[in-house]
């Protein structure tokens, strides 16, 4: 009998079942992967070990008791702690407040309790440096990059003592500087005797962290294995029931050299990236690698009119400005931003209404929208990017994060857009998925659009790009093509070149 | 768990998920307990009667639905409606013509909604200020341009917005609320005007970097709710005979309620026009019952207060999961 025992479980939302009997255990000291394709119900199951969601039907079991959680304070007190996917932090408060919500260090003063500032940013401070990150504990999080966040929602749980950490997609949106240390922290826990649920998307981090791999699929157990005698063809077949030939497909086109679409010339955004120049060809999908603070999502940002930005751009031999979005939408740019939450994500509006939010004139008769022609189109997309959900009319909110993910994509893809500038766009879509994905990115290069692929995933930058710049503290500090590129290098770089990079 | 509370939960769930429905059942409940109470409440003339008198009110919250989606609040309406009363007023003294008038007020409307929305776009001033500000302005134009004094005397032909009947019983006034409210259903929901107005109240951000310009929304968005209250403002002017500089107090709050009764949130980013209308007719059927049943007419300020509180409490809790 394990430490934690979940048996049997039960969930279903407005009569459809996601969770369909599903067992799962997990001993103290040791790091479980859970793994699943988007909608598997991985997040659900964990939101029930949280008590945010009551289960239908199943046992809890810690310790060999019985539990019942009704709200995710009972949770809390067994000592399970959650790291969501959707970060939960309050963006007007600083790091340190939010480090210690929930149980902010308080002294008293004639009975009332007065706010230590400096004692819970010193102690923030010590937490963050533990995680080898340096952010000042006092300055609000809506100031904090998507990767600082998550930082800062990873120091939160450490604060708090847990017997079981649960991290669904703790990696989505980290580079891996980030990811290696998170991984030692993870290791320090175990040493600790502190349970580990680990949810990702990226088999890579399977084989580095865990030692146990459970695999859902379609809401139901699909697999239990021992992360020494599996490997990730034997773990992609128990996801999504088929095999596959290669994570990173090739690309089969080529961009044409003799047509700039974009030149971008000494691009400033004040305080945040300096004198950045590149070109973007027809047919190029231009990789931009860099970490947390590099400025590639003030980039995307700037380039997309979002940001004010100094600097020449041309596009097909003109120079244009940019100063917003709606603008850079009438040139021809798409952009799916990085944050899905805050920017991407249009939550009470439905799947539809998502997609279609950037294409609106493309079914517009006589000043009417048609509801049969948005349908079409989005019916389509639902179709190639394997989005799962019960209905295109539930609102967005209520599909899984990596279903989520993909609508994003699909509202810039139905456009028309020319040059499209995607800033990690595969974050929390699984394996099947992306590959379909990178195959879309391949099949419209060969239609001549010019993309910028933005994203701390140095694998698939390698894979994607014919050419590949290197961001770092706002500036390029490396350009190479396909041929030339090489993991250890490019890493090299965006770290500054201070350090040397480990393995 | 035993069984029987599931079952309540569930009931709860059901009906606090489908507000606006619950809402109309709550309407029809409250329709029979007072026939039960009062003889003369189920007659064809009383019914009339709470259309008529929640034209007015109806008519402001339809307005107030647009801001509500798109996540903002007006709270000068009731100081808007009194503002075009007396332009409309003015108009018709000047010039003794009717389209004048209407034109007037319409157009005192529009362009309080349009001061509005600029504070909001331009000035970069969130709408609960930038409309309580207006809610001043609005009511202290309206007492300067008339001096304080009502202004009477209106011709029959514009008296008959308000009193005229169709087919000698179907109220002009209900007329107007059903084909204005069928409009902004369409607007609603099949125009990127529309669908653009739930984005912003949903997420703002999201809906700019989507390559919407919002500024034009807003401006739109808040001048549709000052048009609403000139509307409003002309029938009941034409109910009364009369256009008052003081006017129009205190029906912000009958206008807000009657949109959370409806099941709007107050984040914005969902909402039904024809939940609101629901509302109006509940707001509206209380005051008419409690002055049926004899209640002072100073009670009902209070009633309001709470449908508000309740409306909204109903509405977090259906949030919280
Ligand atoms: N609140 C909800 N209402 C309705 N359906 C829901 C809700 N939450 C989740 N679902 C559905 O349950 C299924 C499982 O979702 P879940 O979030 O658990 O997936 P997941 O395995 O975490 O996927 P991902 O990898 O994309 O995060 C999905 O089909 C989703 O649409
Ligand atoms: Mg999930």
């Amino acid at each position: 009998m394990s430490y934690l025992e979940m048996q049997g479980i039960i969930k279903s939302f407005s009569g459809v079942r996601v969770l369909n009997e599903v067992n799962f255990s997990l001993n103290r000291g040791e790091v479980v992967a859970l793994l699943g394709q988007n909608g598997a119900g991985k997040s659900t199951l964990i939101k029930i070990l949280s008590g945010y969601y009551n289960k239908d039907g199943g046992k809890i079991l810690i310790n060999g008791e019985e539990v019942h959680f009704h709200a995710p304070s009972d949770s809390l007190a067994r000592g399970i702690r959650v790291i969501y996917q959707e970060l939960e932090l309050f963006p007007e408060l600083s790091v340190a407040e939010n480090i210690f919500m929930g149980d902010l260090p308080t002294k008293r003063f004639a009975g009332i309790p007065i706010r230590q500032k400096e004692e819970i940013e010193h102690r923030a401070q010590e937490l963050l440096e533990l995680l080898g990150e340096q952010i000042d504990p006092a300055i609000p999080v809506k100031k904090l990059s998507v990767s600082e966040k998550q930082v800062v929602e990873i120091a939160r749980a450490l604060a708090k003592k847990a017997n079981i950490i649960v991290m669904d997609e703790p990696t989505a949106t980290l580079s891996q500087k980030e990811v290696e240390k998170l991984f030692g922290i993870i290791r320090k826990l175990r040493e600790q005797d502190v349970g580990i649920i680990y949810i990702t998307h990226r088999l890579e981090e399977v084989f580095t962290i865990s030692n146990r791999v459970v695999v859902l699929r379609d809401g139901k157990n699909a697999g239990f294995f021992d992360t020494q005698d599996t490997s990730w063809q034997e773990l992609v077949q128990a996801m999504i029931g088929r095999s596959l030939e290669e994570l990173y497909p090739r690309r089969t086109s080529t961009l044409r050299e003799d047509r700039i679409m974009l030149r971008v010339d000494n691009l400033d955004i004040p305080g945040l990236l300096e004198k950045t120049s590149f070109e973007l060809h027809e047919g190029e999908i231009l990789g931009i690698f860099g970490l947390v603070g590099s400025g590639i999502n003030e980039l995307a940002l700037g380039l997309f009119g979002a940001l004010p930005i100094r600097g020449k751009i041309e596009m097909n031999g003109q120079t244009i400005s940019i100063h917003s979005p709606a603008m850079a939408k009438n040139l021809g740019f798409g952009l799916i931003p990085a944050d899905r939450k805050q920017e991407g994500i249009i939550p009470e509006l439905s799947v539809m209404h998502n997609i279609t939010m950037a294409s609106l004139n493309n079914y517009k008769k006589r000043g009417f929208l048609r509801r049969a022609d948005e349908k079409t189109c989005v019916c389509e997309w639902v179709d190639k990017l394997k989005i799962r959900l019960h209905s295109i009319d539930q609102p967005i909110k209520s599909l899984s994060g990596g279903n989520q993910q993909k609508v994003v994509l699909a509202r810039w893809l139905a456009t028309q857009s020319k040059i499209l500038i995607a800033s990690e766009p595969t974050q929390g879509v699984d394996v099947g998925t992306r590959v379909d994905i990178y195959n879309i990115f391949d099949n419209l290069a060969k239609n001549g659009l010019g993309i910028i692929v933005l994203s701390s995933d140095l694998p698939e930058v390698l894979a994607l790009s014919d050419n590949i710049l290197v961001l770092e503290g706002g500036n390029i500090v490396g350009r190479f093509t396909k041929g030339e590129a090489d993991e250890q290098t490019i890493l090299y770089l965006a770290m500054g070149g201070k350090e040397k990079v480990a393995n | 768990m035993p069984i029987e509370r599931n079952f309540f939960k569930a009931v709860f769930t059901f009906i606090t998920r489908q507000q606006s429905l619950s809402m109309l059942f709550i309407l029809l409940i409250m329709w029979v307990v007072l026939a039960f109470l009062s003889p003369y409440f189920l007659t064809i003339n009383n019914i009339f009667e709470i259309t008529l008198q929640s034209a007015v009110i109806a008519l402001i919250a339809a307005g107030e639905s647009f801001v509500i989606f798109s996540g903002g609040i007006d709270l000068s309406v009731g100081s808007v409606f009194a503002f075009s009363a007396i332009i409309g007023g003015l108009g018709l003294m000047a010039t003794q013509n009717i389209f004048v008038s209407l034109l007037a007020s319409l157009g005192g409307g529009l362009f309080a909604g349009f001061c509005n929305g600029a504070a909001i776009v331009k000035l970069k001033i969130p709408p609960f200020v930038a409309t309580l500000g207006m809610m001043g302005i609005a009511r202290g134009l309206a007492l300067i341009l008339s001096r304080g004094i009502p202004i009477y005397g209106l011709p029959r032909e514009y008296m008959w917005i308000g009193q005229g009947r169709v087919f000698g019983i179907v109220p002009v006034p209900t007329i107007i609320v059903l084909i204005l409210f069928t409009v902004m259903f369409f607007i609603l929901r099949n125009t990127r005007f529309g669908r653009f107005t739930y984005a912003l109240g949903s997420n703002a951000e999201a809906t700019r970097l989507s390559g919407v310009k919002i500024p034009p929304v807003m401006l739109g968005i808040y001048m549709i709710s000052g048009a609403f209250a000139a509307v409003a403002a002309v029938i009941e002017s034409a109910r009364l005979g009369t256009m008052q500089p003081a006017s129009g107090s205190g029906y912000e709050l009958l206008a807000i309620g009657s949109v959370f009764i409806g099941g709007a949130s107050i984040y914005g980013g969902e909402g039904n026009i024809f939940a609101s209308l629901i509302g109006a007719l509940i707001v509206t059927t209380i005051r008419n019952g409690l002055n049926i049943l004899g209640v002072s007419a100073f009670y009902q300020y209070v009633v309001n207060g709470l449908i508000i509180i309740f409306a909204v409490a109903a509405d977090q809790s259906r949030r919280a999961r």
